[in-house]
């Protein structure tokens, strides 16, 4: 019954422990890198009024995705998923299954410890776990992402001419790299075939690329 | 929580969809997932490797062993016996490749036997052996199924009232008997009407007197085509179950009637009891049903084309009656004969008509103006029952095939021993010959002559091999699939002539040269290896690969007759799963071997 008073000491320690154990050599090469690939299903696109309702994530080592890394987690949600029910499929009553999103933060910090954080838009992700970190711990770490999406784009300036509207999308994507589809809007499905671009996208790149260029090119 | 995309790949690949669920999911678990850009080399290492997706070619010392692609399976070889092949593998177009650690793929085959047995094939090319789960444990009826476990039975010392008592208030047709239950008889309505009544024998006479002795009986956990089979050979109606030994109740042909209105039993009884051609006019769409009722039902092929056969063989049969109470008795003794497909029970609803007369007489003036008559009426007949007459008119009703003993004698040695490779193709049809109504001791001495004639006929032999390995199966150099053009301008396989003949063209080289009277290729090939002409070994490839033939040409014949297309044998691989495209390429290629062994003992040179 008194946990909440233990609360913020406990999980500020997460941040701590996330901020120390963290560390990526910039200068490493990306195909030598660990990746943690990751997608959130919310209720919405604004961190500050909606919630996460799913998360799923795998590992890359080794120019390698690892299955067995593979976590899928629903996630109780605070209020009702409302009309977003459509586009992830997720109901009020399964979500009642899931676990506590303070529970999810801090398994997320553990495994993130030394991979770099991936996602397709990463600026959906990176907003929704800064604020929620700051709502359950009292203060986020700094997350910095290599984005998918933005590399895409990235070549496909280099290379000039309009980009089509729709062209980003993860399927649009996949397709053109002619990789499996991936079931759309579910959280660890979506983080696979988002896995996959990025082993595509790493080809594409030469041997001697290294993170660095992986994050310049995600700005 | 595994990635579903995955697992479900895993689902359609054989032998990853025979595990369960929980399976599966585990297997996902241990999987890590690489892509390879085009140009890249695979390199060897001690895990499964199973290609999602791209193009990979697989090359040894600079030659071009074959291609991979999605589902086919790499690194099995060294995971097996430790050795590492001095292949190499070159992405050639994107892709992602699975790959499965050694530990796991070893605990996979230790705990489970078929998918071991899988690799085991893959490895040896001898994957037409293998049969999925699946395929083992789909809808085929069992006699348990249809039984009904009702044991009504009665001690052999019980008079025959006390036995038609129990009958009356059971409500049965048939009784089992046991003695120290054991079933020792059984005894039926009929048997009391025609061997007590009608035999004026008294009511006091006992049972044991009267039962049939040591009956005929089904284990029940065999299947219900069986039953059927041993029903319509030995002609009875009551068939005894047992299960461990014990009699659990009787199968009855009304059982089987009930499970299926179209059942063979029903339609060859329904053929022989018409007397008129009218009734067997409107029998085509029930034989058309009833082929695509067996083939749904995964019966093995073989087991298909022998009820198809035992019916075209009942169709020919009432014709020919009814050829003998239209024109009178006939003037001769004289055999019905069956060339080809239906000789060796091997028939298609595709199948047309190949049938001859042997002739006890000479076919001079009445006795060749009846036996015309004969041929006119039972090949229209069977034309309008919906066997195509033969377009090569290998039929009865040429009057080159209405001969006496004589005549086919010197036709046949016409054949042997002048051996022109032209004429022999078209006659190879004669080789395989069957007696299907008349006199059996007619056709026996016919045979008798021909299988002397043909063993130690080396240049007839040799001209017979040469022309079975005329032509090959259409695998080519890098094990693909050879595609070619049908009439109507399709593309596909061939299954017929690159496959199934070329390996019934084989057999029938062998059995004649043993002098063998089978004409069934599963039969000729048994006896071959009980003979020693063939190893076990041989022998396993040639049916396993015969058997991937023939069920997949029934599959397609199937589908058509469905969709009311032109019976086909041009298969499209694109159709075709996984497996099936690993059995049907080691199919062919256990047929290309074999012709080569072939040639080897028959074609040196002379």
């Amino acid at each position: 019954m008194l946990n909440w008073l233990r609360k913020p000491v406990a999980v500020h320690q997460r941040v701590l422990d996330y901020e120390d154990g963290h560390s990526v050599d910039k200068q490493c090469l990306a195909s030598k890198a660990s990746y943690l690939v990751l997608d959130f299903e919310t209720t919405g696109l604004d961190a500050k009024k909606h919630h996460i309702v799913s998360a799923g994530w795998v590992k890359i080592s080794g120019s390698r995705i690892q299955l067995h890394s593979a976590v899928y987690q629903l996630v109780k949600s605070p209020a009702s998923v409302g009309q977003s029910a459509v586009i992830h499929g997720l109901h009020n009553s399964q979500l009642q299954q899931g676990i506590e999103l303070e529970e999810l933060l801090s398994l997320l910090l553990q495994e993130l410890k030394g991979s770099v954080l991936v996602s397709h838009h990463s600026a959906l992700e990176l907003n929704f776990l800064k604020h929620s970190c700051q709502n359950s711990f009292g203060r986020s770490p700094a997350f910095k992402a290599v984005d998918t999406l933005k590399l895409e784009l990235y070549k496909m300036q280099l290379k000039g001419g309009p980009v089509a509207q729709n062209a980003l999308s993860l399927p649009a994507c996949l397709a053109r790299y002619h990789l499996p589809e991936v079931t759309e809007h579910h959280a660890l499905s979506d983080a696979f075939g988002c896995a996959q671009l990025l082993l595509a996208q790493l080809k594409t790149r030469g041997a001697s690329c290294t993170l660095a260029e992986l994050f310049q090119q995600s700005r | 929580m595994q990635v579903q995309e995955v697992v479900s790949f895993l689902k359609q690949t054989p032998p990853f969809d025979d595990l369960a669920p929980h399976v599966l999911e585990s297997v996902c678990r241990d999987l890590s997932v690489v892509y390879l850009a085009s140009g890249e080399h695979l390199l060897p290492e001690p895990q499964l490797l199973l290609i999602r997706s791209g193009l990979f070619a697989l090359n040894t010392e600079q030659q071009r062993l074959t291609h991979l692609q999605s589902g086919d399976f790499y690194g099995y070889q060294l995971l097996l016996t430790g050795l590492a092949d001095p292949d190499t593998i070159l992405c050639e177009e994107d892709g992602l490749v699975y790959f499965l650690p050694q530990e796991s793929f070893d605990k996979l085959r230790h705990q489970y036997k078929n998918f071991d047995l899988f690799f085991q094939r893959l490895f040896s090319r001898r994957l037409h052996l293998y049969q999925s789960n699946k395929q083992q444990s789909t809808s085929t009826l069992k006699v348990a199924d249809l039984v009904t476990r009702r044991k009504v039975s009665i001690a052999c010392s019980n008079t025959v009232q006390q036995a038609a008592l129990l009958m009356t208030e059971q409500r049965v047709s048939c009784l089992l008997i046991e003695q120290d239950e054991q079933l020792v008889g059984i005894l039926t309505d009929r048997d009391l009407r025609s061997r007590v009544v009608a035999k004026s024998l008294p009511a006091s006479t006992t049972v044991s007197e009267v039962m049939t002795k040591t009956p005929q009986r089904i284990e029940s956990d065999r299947f219900a085509f069986e039953a059927i089979q041993q029903m319509s050979q030995y002609n009875i109606h009551h068939l005894p179950v047992e299960q461990d030994g014990k009699a659990i109740g009787v199968l009855t042909t009304t059982d089987l009637i009930r499970s299926q209105q179209e059942h063979p039993v029903y339609l060859i009884s329904h053929i022989h009891r018409q007397h008129h051609s009218e009734g067997l006019n409107a029998i085509t769409p029930q034989v058309q049903q009833l082929a695509m009722q067996l083939a749904e039902q995964q019966i093995p092929s073989y087991e298909v084309s022998s009820v198809l056969t035992s019916i075209m063989d009942a169709l020919a049969q009432s014709w020919l009656q009814i050829a003998e109470q239209q024109l009178g008795p006939a003037p001769c003794v004289y055999s019905w004969l069956g060339f080809g497909s239906q000789a060796r029970r091997d028939m298609l609803p595709s199948a047309d008509q190949d049938n001859a007369l042997l002739l006890e007489k000479e076919p001079l003036g009445a006795v060749a103006d009846y036996f015309s008559a004969v041929a006119d009426i039972v090949c229209n007949g069977l034309a309008s029952s919906g066997q195509a007459l033969c377009e090569g008119h290998i039929m009865a009703s040429n009057p080159e095939l209405r001969l006496s003993l004589k005549g086919w004698s010197n036709r046949f040695a016409k054949w042997l021993h002048t051996p022109d490779p032209q004429a022999l193709l078209s006659s190879s049809i004669f080789f395989d010959m069957r007696l299907i109504y008349g006199s059996k001791a007619l056709f026996n001495v016919l045979q008798q002559d021909v299988l002397a004639r043909c063993k130690n006929n080396e240049l007839f032999l040799y001209q017979l091999a040469k022309n079975a390995t005329e032509r090959q199966p259409p695998l080519g150099f890098f094990k693909h699939f050879l595609l070619e053009q049908d009439g109507r301008q399709r593309k596909g396989l061939d299954l017929k002539k690159r496959g199934i003949s070329l390996i019934t063209d084989l057999v029938r080289v062998y059995a004649l040269s043993a002098g063998i009277h089978a004409v069934n290729t599963r039969e000729r090939l048994a006896l071959l290896q009980q003979q020693a002409v063939l190893t076990q070994r041989q022998q396993q490839n040639l049916q396993g690969a015969f058997d991937v033939l023939a069920h997949l040409r029934w599959q397609l014949q199937a589908e058509d007759l469905k969709r009311g297309r032109h019976l086909s044998n041009l298969l499209d691989p694109s159709q075709l799963n996984l497996l099936q495209r690993h059995q049907l390429k080691d199919a062919f290629a256990v047929i290309i071997d074999e012709q080569q062994v072939l040639r080897q003992r028959f074609c040196r040179e002379i």
